[in-house]
Order: structure tokens, then C-alpha cells, then sequence
């Protein structure tokens, strides 16, 4: 498979500038990050630990605030106004390292939980498109199981069916396959892959350089909370314009 | 000697009892000191105990001094209660009659024919025990046999008549609605005991949960009010706070407002359980994982839902053991409102002991309540056994991993 | 403006605890000033006003007191204090049963009563200077109805007869309390050593007297002979005459209503005055009839209200003495039934006799 089509022409859907962030205890996490994700585009972020690439995307939904710089997503821009912030979380689905099941609840109920209750949607609708979700990801059979009776892999799959049944507009994935075994990383990474082919906007926080290397538009390397470089795959794996991109394709490699 | 031949209980009295010498030793002590116990227990129970302090108190433990002519509300409550709890059981049970069912069935008519007739009641007031129990077991029976044949809403609604039939009950205990008004002074015995802890259990659970997330939230004036409220109440002993509220809320709330004592005993004591309640809560919340709101919040739900449906769920899961001891501890501290001269069942235990015709009886005064209260808490903790179970459908912990 | 308030019935409970409770001492004490212009006729009293209003009297008892208070298997309440607040019901209000008995605890019975809560408290209240001042607890205490004390119990076998028989014996007392000390005091006076044996609690302390680990055991008289009854053979113990401490237990109301106080006191005063004229709830009607036909009788025509203002005077019906008569019997009457000869406690009369037989019980005159 190749890398879908550049759309370097689409709509904006993220436009981050100078994004600084200090934790309460003084830690500057974020340095003046930048970013512009259009539409359809997916957009790999890597970097080393405490490069603060996590904690980038999750200023994307706010579930970090931020003190200077500014972000608008869809359109909207990020504000303290908490109107604002559920509008925004509506249209940003995000799937995280733990996956964060809610586990009193069964599988579809996982899924219908929030289409049901934010968009006020009928029950018996969502629970179809669930269930084609739920076989879009290859785990229809579990439907009425609880998170605890599968696998991680599975319950990570879930987790990414959870996020497309609110339909977003875009995608967030918080290293996604870390916490998996070592076997179920494939599995995870297929169905992202087939995502990305449907076109939705995905931003991915990895590791995972044959998935970059196969389904990114772009790579995005970050390091000491800034953005150090900024290419298409095939360019950042073999030639690496910045000397903290040099270093870090060595530790991984 | 031949082990083998021996029959399988003896073999295994033998393994468990008689191993060894030593094993033999302990046994045998202990079963001495049983017997001379149990023993003189019994006799003491059987021949000495003169159970006639009870038998002609059973309607001051029973209701206090709630007035002769009006306790045909109280009969009628007994009533309600009991077809309840028989409709409740038989549709939670359906057709089948578990062992512990059968077990609690034949408890139940041991009891309607033993206890009534140790108490020596009227035949009249026997035999509607009798009734009582009748109609319960006939509903367990009949709802278990023919509850599935009820339409699908009914029978999802059903716990709701548990709390309907509770304002029912305090209109019946209490009068209004055409009914004569029966003052909370003269509410005594088992049935103050009851009122009191079953009042401040059900309004202090939702309080404190309240403090809980109160206690938990990133507005400072929430967090620390609810900071210095439990720490507050946690740092003083129920008995003070009973005594302030009786002494001072006469003193601080014009006429109107200042509720009866049985009343300021109640709200004290819901107060009171709050704040331990909002602990067991906060540890309960404490064990929900960040993500769980994070994943909430993400997909869009604002906090309250995001509370309500994803974080609490999991979290009371987790408190309700901690939070059932706390209401049983609180049953058991209502005895202390007979220290603010309330006829609890302490208090009518008190003044029945006071009244020289039965000076001197405080064994089998005791006797009862410690039987009584242990029947009370019993209840409580196989209520929330059965509450654990069927909220818990499936292996939370796993998830985690 | 304040003989208006005067005017103004206080028809329930509530409306006493209305106003902020610290100026209501100030405020009730400013009405009835304004009141005193009002001649001797008519209710001057609020809390008299309130009880006619609601037709009730509240009074605060202990509730767990042998021979003083408690509950009957039926819901009633009986015992000594309990007479006395039937008594005063049946004199202000006609009706001993229109009484809503308070079980109160003794560190509440005083909030109790300057809050509002309770008319009257009849809950063996030892009457002391510090209770009674207005920089105190500012109570009004009626006349005592029972002259308790701490006593000394013995064995009859025993042969003691007086406390100076005890020298050299163990004696058993419950450590830290009041009676410790008055005990202590008392046999240094009279120059008797003895050997205490101190208790944790009241039970404890019992129980070593009748396992003769002491041949005495000392507490109030009252609760002595509660305890004796309670004995395996009660017979077989006995009180020595001698009295270690005064405890004049009285009923009280508050200071702020003296009309209400008065009341209070003359109906008491009536109890004990008819046992010293032999008026009993037996005979009461037969001496009424008698002081209607003999106009000569002039004295018991104004004790029972035929002739003269008395109950007037007081806010009270003309025949108040006859109402609490016919409901509780006399003051003779009372404690015998309650804590004396009638009842399981068998307490002699001893200072509660009339001041005729020697005791200190003592009416003053009706006139």
C-alpha cells in the first residue's frame, strides 16, 4: 500500500501556534509547539519521552489546558469557555494508551454510551451503527461482553470503534499500541491503517515506524516540547534534516 | 486398630479434631469450655431469666409510647412491608426455591409461631403474625410462579415501590392526609430506631457523595468546604453533636423552623454519617482510574453525565462495603439518642428497667436488644451482600490489568 | 405597646422560642413590667398564657429514675416527679393527663428549660445557689419534694447501727465521685477510720457489697434503696439514720416568668398543706361539701377555693388545690405510693415528713 494522495490542499482542521504549556509544579512541557493538520491528512508524532508529544495532542480536546499560544480546531478556537470545549470534543475522537474502557458497562453499551446521552440520538440507530463498527473492527462477536473478558488488542479496537461512533472529524491517537503484547500490535495497527484509507483526519502519537512509514502524510518529530522537524516519511526516515532526528532514528532503530 | 473401617465422620472428626496430642488437648479444652458456657447460658435463658419484663413490655420495645388507638397504622405498614418484601423476593428469585430460600422460609414461620407466643401476646395479635407471615411467604410464592407473566415495564419499575411504600410508611407513622397526627415524642422503641436510621441512611448517602465529589473538585471554595465539613464532623464524637443539636438549634432556629428533638436527632445523625459516607465514597473514587473521566470527557460528556454514568457507577461499586458498615454502625449508634432522652430502644430499655416493678432485670433487657440489634445489622449486611452481587455482573479487576 | 403584648396570648410553644433567645430574658422581663400596672387580676404570666393556649403542659423528667420517673408497659409515665407535673396539669389545666412528659438528660435539662422547650422541670434537680442565681442558671426552684442525701446501706446481719460502727471496716464507693469525698470528710469528723474499696462504676461497686467484700456501700438515699430492690433478699439490708449530704431535690422553671414560678410553687404548697390538714384524694370532695355547708370554716373555705381569690391571684382556677388533689392525691399520698410504704422502694419519710412530725416538709401559710 502507498501513502494515500497528499491533501496538503484540504481544509485546516488543526492549526496550533506557540503552544506553551507549564505543569502547576513549573515544568515547561510545552515550548512554543507548532503544528497544521489538514484535512484527511494523517499526521504521525514521534519524538522521545518527556519530548512532550503526549501531552501536544491532548491539548488538541482539552484535556490540557495551555497558557500562551493559541489553537483552533474545526474552526473553533480553544477557549476556557466550557460550551466551547464540549463543541470541540464532539468533533475530536481520541483513543488512548490504556484504552480506557469504562468496564461496568458491556461492550456496545461502551459504544452507545455517548452518541445516546451527547447527541441525543436514538438508542436503537446508534446500537446499528455499533454493531457495524463493532464488525468493522472485527469484534462483533463480543458485543455483549464486558472490556474485562477481552484482550487487549480487542479491547483496544473497541476503544477506536467507541471514538468513530460519535463520527468525528478527527482522530487522536495517544500511543495507542504501547500497553499491547508485542502480538496484538498488528492487529490494532490494521485497523488503523484502514481508517486512514476511509479518509478520516488522524493525528497519531507512535513509535511504530512502519506504520509511519506506510500510512503518514507526515512525520513530526518533537523534542524539549517544540516541533524539531516536520516531512514526509520517506524523507525523515532516510534523510533526516535535524541533528535531534539523526539521534532519535538512531535510538530506535 | 483398622482406620479405614471406621465411618467417614469419625475419620474425619478424627483428621480435624484429634490429630494430634495437641490437637486432641485443644479440642477437648475448648469443647469443655463450650459446654460449661452454652450451658450455663441456657439454664440461666430457660430456668432463672424471668422473661416477664419483656413479655409485659413487648409494645413499648415494639413502638414506644405511640398511642393504643392508632397503632392499626403501624399493623398496616407491617403489612405493606411484608407483601413487599414477599413481591420482591419472588420476582428477584423467579420459580426456584434455593436452599438458603427454604432456609429462610422455615426461619420465618419458626419465628411468627415461636415469637409471639414467648411474648405471650393475645391470640387476636398472634394469629396476625401469623397472617403477616402468611401473606409474605404466598407472595414470594406467587410472584416467583407468575412474575414473568407481568408486562416488561412493571416489572423494571418494581424497586420503586420501595421507595413509595417508605413516604407511605412515614405518612401512616406520622398522620396527615386525613390520618391523626401522631407527634415524633411519642415515635419510641424499635420503630424510633428504625425511622431514625433508616431516615438518616437514605438522606445521607446522596450527601455524602456530594461531599465526596465536593471534596474532589478543582473549585476551591468546594474543595475546601468540603475539607473542614468531614474533617469537622470526623474530629467529633456523635454524642457531641447530638447534644449541641439538641441545645442549640432550640436556641437558634426561630419557633417554627426549630424541628421536634426526634427530628434534630435524625438530621444530626444524617450529618453525621455524611461525612464518613463521603470517605468511603472518596476512597471509592480514588480507585476509578483518571482515564475513566479523561475517555468520558473526550467523547463529549460534560462532568455531571461524565459522573454519573461512567465514574460513579464504578466507584460506589467500590465503596458500597465500606459505605453498608457505615449504616450499620450507624444503627448501632442510635442507642446514643437515649442519652438526649429519646425512647429509642435503648431508652425504652432504660426507663423499663427503671420501673420498680422489673428493677434488677437488665440481663434480659440486654439480652433482647442485643438480639434485636443483631437482627437489624444481619439484615443490613445480607442486603448489601445481595447489592454487591448484582453489581457486580462482571470481573471489574480484570480491566484494569 | 407593652400592655399590648401583655394582652396577647402565647398560644403555642413555638412562639416563646420566636424572638433571638438572648434577649428574651430582657424582653419578657420589660413586658411584665409593663404588666405591673395591671393590678392583681388576670394572667401576668406568658408561659401560664401559652400553656392554657395549647392546653398542655410540657414537663421535663429524667424517664429512667426508679420511683421517680419512668414508663409503664401501657406508655404512661408514673413516679414522684411525674405526680408533680400531673398535678400542676390538673390545677392549671383541669386535666392531669393533658401532660407531654420530655425525657431529659441532666445536661440538658436546663437548656431545656431556658430555651422554651419545657414549662416545667421535674427531674431531681438538687436545688443549689449557682442553679437558682440570675448570673447562674437562672432557675426558679419550687418548694423540694423530696429531701434526699447521701446515705449508708449495711447488711442487717451486720449489727451496725450507726456510722461510727463502721471504724475499721471496709466500705465499698464508686472512686472519683462526690460521695467519695463526703464519706471521707464525714468519718474523719467522727474520728472512724475506715478501709475504702473504690469502684470504676456504680455496678461494680454493688456487686463487691453483696459478695461482702464490704460491709457498707454509700450513695444518694434514694438510689439506695432503688438498688436494694434489685437484691437477692432486700429485706436483709437496711439504711443507717445518718444523712452525709444535703440534696433538696425541687422542680424549677425559669426566672424570667416569676407568675408562672409562683404558680408552680402554691400548687406544691397545696400538696403538702392538705396532708397537713388530712385532706386526701379520697376524701377531697366530702371536705369540700363540708367547707360549702360551714361558713365557719373559713380557712379550708379559701384553701379549696370556695370563698377568697387565691387562684386568681395566681392565674389559676379558684379550686386549683382541688383539681390537683382529685388527680394525684396529697403530698403524703404521692411519696408513699411513689418511692415510700406503697411502692418496692420502701424509703422511710424521714426529712420528708410534715415540719410537725419532724421532717422539713412545711406549707406556708394559705392566706
Amino acid at each position: 500500500m502507498t501513502n494515500p494522495s497528499s491533501s496538503a490542499s484540504g481544509a485546516v482542521m488543526i492549526e496550533a501556534r506557540g503552544v506553551e504549556k507549564w505543569y502547576p509544579n513549573g515544568f515547561q512541557a510545552l515550548r512554543g509547539a507548532d503544528l497544521t493538520v489538514r484535512q484527511g491528512e494523517v499526521v504521525v508524532i514521534m519524538g522521545p519521552s518527556g519530548s512532550g508529544k503526549s501531552t501536544f495532542i491532548r491539548t488538541f480536546n482539552a484535556l490540557e489546558d495551555f497558557q500562551r499560544g493559541s489553537i483552533v480546531v474545526d474552526g473553533m478556537a480553544l477557549s476556557n469557555d466550557v460550551r466551547n470545549i464540549d463543541a470541540i470534543r464532539r468533533e475530536v475522537g481520541m483513543v488512548f494508551q490504556q484504552f480506557n474502557l469504562f468496564p461496568h458497562l458491556t461492550v456496545l453499551e461502551n459504544l452507545t454510551l455517548a452518541p445516546v446521552l451527547v447527541r441525543k440520538r436514538p438508542k436503537a440507530e446508534v446500537e446499528r451503527q455499533a454493531r457495524q463498527l463493532l464488525e468493522r473492527v472485527g469484534i462483533h462477536e463480543q458485543a455483549h461482553k464486558y472490556p474485562g473478558q477481552l484482550s487487549g488488542g480487542q479491547q483496544q479496537r473497541v476503544a477506536i470503534a467507541r471514538s468513530l461512533c460519535m463520527e468525528p472529524r478527527i482522530l487522536l491517537f495517544d500511543e495507542p499500541t504501547s500497553a499491547l503484547d508485542p502480538e496484538m500490535v498488528q492487529e490494532v495497527l490494521e485497523v488503523m491503517q484502514e481508517l486512514a484509507t476511509d479518509g478520516i483526519t488522524m493525528v497519531v502519537v507512535t513509535h511504530e515506524v512502519r506504520f509511519a512509514r506506510k500510512v503518514a502524510n507526515r512525520v513530526v518529530l518533537m523534542a524539549d516540547g517544540q516541533v524539531v522537524e516536520e516531512a514526509p516519511p520517506e524523507q525523515f526516515f532516510t534523510n533526516p534534516q535535524h541533528e535531534r532526528s539523526k539521534q532519535f532514528l538512531r535510538q530506535i532503530a | 486398630m483398622d482406620r479405614t473401617g471406621l465411618p467417614a465422620l469419625a475419620q474425619r472428626l478424627r483428621r480435624e479434631l484429634f490429630a494430634s496430642r495437641t490437637d486432641g488437648l485443644i479440642t477437648l479444652v475448648l469443647l469443655g469450655a463450650l459446654v460449661a458456657l452454652g450451658g450455663g447460658f441456657l439454664r440461666w435463658a430457660l430456668v432463672q431469666a424471668q422473661w416477664a419484663v419483656v413479655q409485659a413490655n413487648s409494645t413499648l420495645f415494639a413502638v414506644g409510647r405511640y398511642p393504643l388507638d392508632q397503632q392499626w397504622r403501624l399493623w398496616l405498614l407491617t403489612t405493606l412491608l411484608a407483601a413487599a418484601t414477599g413481591l420482591s423476593w419472588g420476582l428477584l428469585r423467579g420459580r426456584s426455591w434455593p436452599r438458603n430460600d427454604t432456609i429462610a422460609a422455615v426461619l420465618l414461620v419458626a419465628l411468627a409461631v415461636a415469637a409471639p407466643l414467648f411474648l405471650q401476646l393475645t391470640l387476636a395479635i398472634q394469629a396476625r403474625w401469623w397472617w403477616i407471615t402468611a401473606l409474605l411467604l404466598a407472595l414470594r410464592w406467587g410472584a416467583g410462579r407468575w412474575g414473568d407473566r407481568l408486562p416488561a415495564a412493571w416489572r423494571r419499575l418494581w424497586p420503586l415501590l420501595w421507595p413509595l411504600l417508605y413516604l407511605v410508611g412515614m405518612v401512616l407513622i406520622s398522620g396527615g392526609l386525613g390520618l391523626m397526627p401522631v407527634r415524633p415524642s411519642d415515635w419510641g422503641g424499635l420503630l424510633l430506631t428504625l425511622v431514625q436510621s433508616s431516615f438518616a441512611i437514605l438522606l445521607c448517602f446522596p450527601l455524602g457523595v456530594a461531599l465526596a465529589l465536593g471534596r474532589r473538585s478543582e473549585l476551591p471554595l468546594l474543595r475546601w468546604g468540603s475539607v473542614i465539613y468531614i474533617e469537622f464532623i470526623r474530629g467529633a464524637p456523635l454524642i457531641t453533636l447530638l447534644f449541641l443539636g439538641q441545645n442549640i438549634l432550640g436556641f437558634l432556629l426561630p419557633g417554627g423552623l426549630a424541628p421536634d428533638r426526634v427530628w434534630r436527632a435524625a438530621w444530626v445523625l444524617t450529618f453525621f454519617a455524611a461525612a464518613y459516607v463521603a470517605e468511603a465514597v472518596r476512597s471509592g473514587l480514588a480507585a476509578v482510574p483518571r482515564g475513566q473521566m479523561e475517555a468520558a470527557r473526550a467523547l463529549g460528556l460534560p462532568v455531571p453525565q461524565a459522573l454519573i454514568h461512567v465514574v460513579l457507577p464504578q466507584a460506589l461499586r467500590v465503596a458500597l462495603p465500606a459505605t453498608v458498615g457505615q449504616f450499620i454502625t450507624l444503627l448501632q449508634d442510635t442507642t446514643l439518642l437515649s442519652l438526649i432522652g429519646l425512647l429509642d430502644l435503648l431508652g425504652v430499655a432504660r426507663t423499663v428497667m427503671a420501673n420498680p416493678a422489673f428493677l434488677g432485670k437488665n440481663a434480659e433487657v440486654y439480652l433482647l436488644l442485643a438480639v434485636l440489634f443483631w437482627c437489624c445489622c444481619a439484615a443490613l449486611g445480607l442486603g448489601s451482600r445481595a447489592l454487591e452481587t448484582r453489581l457486580n455482573p462482571n470481573p471489574l479487576s480484570a480491566a484494569r490489568a | 405597646m407593652l400592655l399590648a403584648n401583655c394582652a396577647e396570648p402565647w398560644n403555642s410553644a413555638m412562639a416563646w422560642r420566636r424572638p433571638l433567645a438572648a434577649t428574651l430574658p430582657l424582653l419578657t422581663a420589660l413586658a411584665l413590667v409593663g404588666c405591673a400596672s395591671d393590678g392583681g387580676s388576670g394572667i401576668q404570666s406568658q408561659r401560664l398564657s401559652a400553656i392554657s393556649g395549647r392546653g398542655k403542659l410540657i414537663c421535663g423528667v429524667d424517664g429512667r429514675l426508679p420511683g421517680f420517673s419512668f414508663v409503664n408497659p401501657d406508655g404512661s409515665y408514673s413516679g414522684l416527679d411525674v405526680d408533680i407535673c400531673k398535678a400542676t396539669a390538673a390545677a392549671v389545666l383541669g386535666d392531669a393527663k393533658q401532660v407531654d412528659f420530655r425525657d431529659l438528660n441532666s445536661t440538658e435539662r436546663f437548656a431545656a428549660l431556658a430555651s422554651g422547650e419545657i414549662d416545667l422541670l421535674s427531674r431531681n434537680t438538687t436545688a443549689t445557689l449557682s442553679r437558682d442565681a440570675p448570673g447562674g442558671n437562672a432557675l426558679s426552684f419550687a418548694p423540694t419534694v423530696f429531701y434526699d442525701g447521701q446515705g449508708v446501706m449495711t447488711p442487717k446481719a451486720s449489727g451496725i447501727k450507726t456510722l461510727k460502727d463502721l471504724a475499721g471496716k471496709p466500705i465499698c464507693v464508686e472512686s472519683g465521685t462526690t460521695t467519695e469525698l463526703n464519706l471521707a470528710d464525714r468519718m474523719r469528723e467522727i474520728k472512724a477510720p475506715y478501709t475504702p474499696l473504690r469502684f470504676q462504676t456504680g455496678d461494680q461497686t454493688y456487686a463487691a457489697y453483696l459478695q461482702g467484700r464490704c460491709v457498707a456501700v454509700t450513695s444518694d438515699r434514694s438510689q439506695l434503696a432503688g438498688k436494694r430492690t434489685s437484691f437477692p433478699d432486700p429485706a436483709a439490708h437496711t439504711l443507717l439514720p445518718e444523712v452525709l449530704s444535703k440534696e433538696p431535690l425541687s422542680p424549677a422553671t425559669v426566672n424570667a416568668d416569676p407568675a408562672w414560678a409562683d404558680a408552680v410553687r402554691w400548687i406544691i404548697h397545696g400538696l403538702m398543706q392538705a396532708e397537713e390538714l388530712g385532706i386526701t384524694q379520697a376524701n377531697v370532695d366530702a371536705k369540700v361539701a363540708e367547707a360549702k355547708a360551714n361558713t365557719n370554716l373559713a380557712d379550708l373555705r379559701r384553701f379549696l377555693g370556695v370563698e377568697g381569690d387565691f387562684g386568681k391571684q395566681l392565674g389559676l382556677p379558684a379550686n386549683f388545690v382541688v383539681l390537683a388533689l382529685k388527680a394525684v392525691g396529697n403530698y403524703g399520698e404521692i411519696f408513699e405510693r411513689n418511692v415510700g410504704a406503697g411502692s418496692m422502694l420502701k424509703l422511710e419519710r424521714g426529712l420528708n415528713r410534715q415540719w410537725n412530725q419532724g421532717g422539713l416538709i412545711y406549707a406556708p401559710p394559705f392566706r
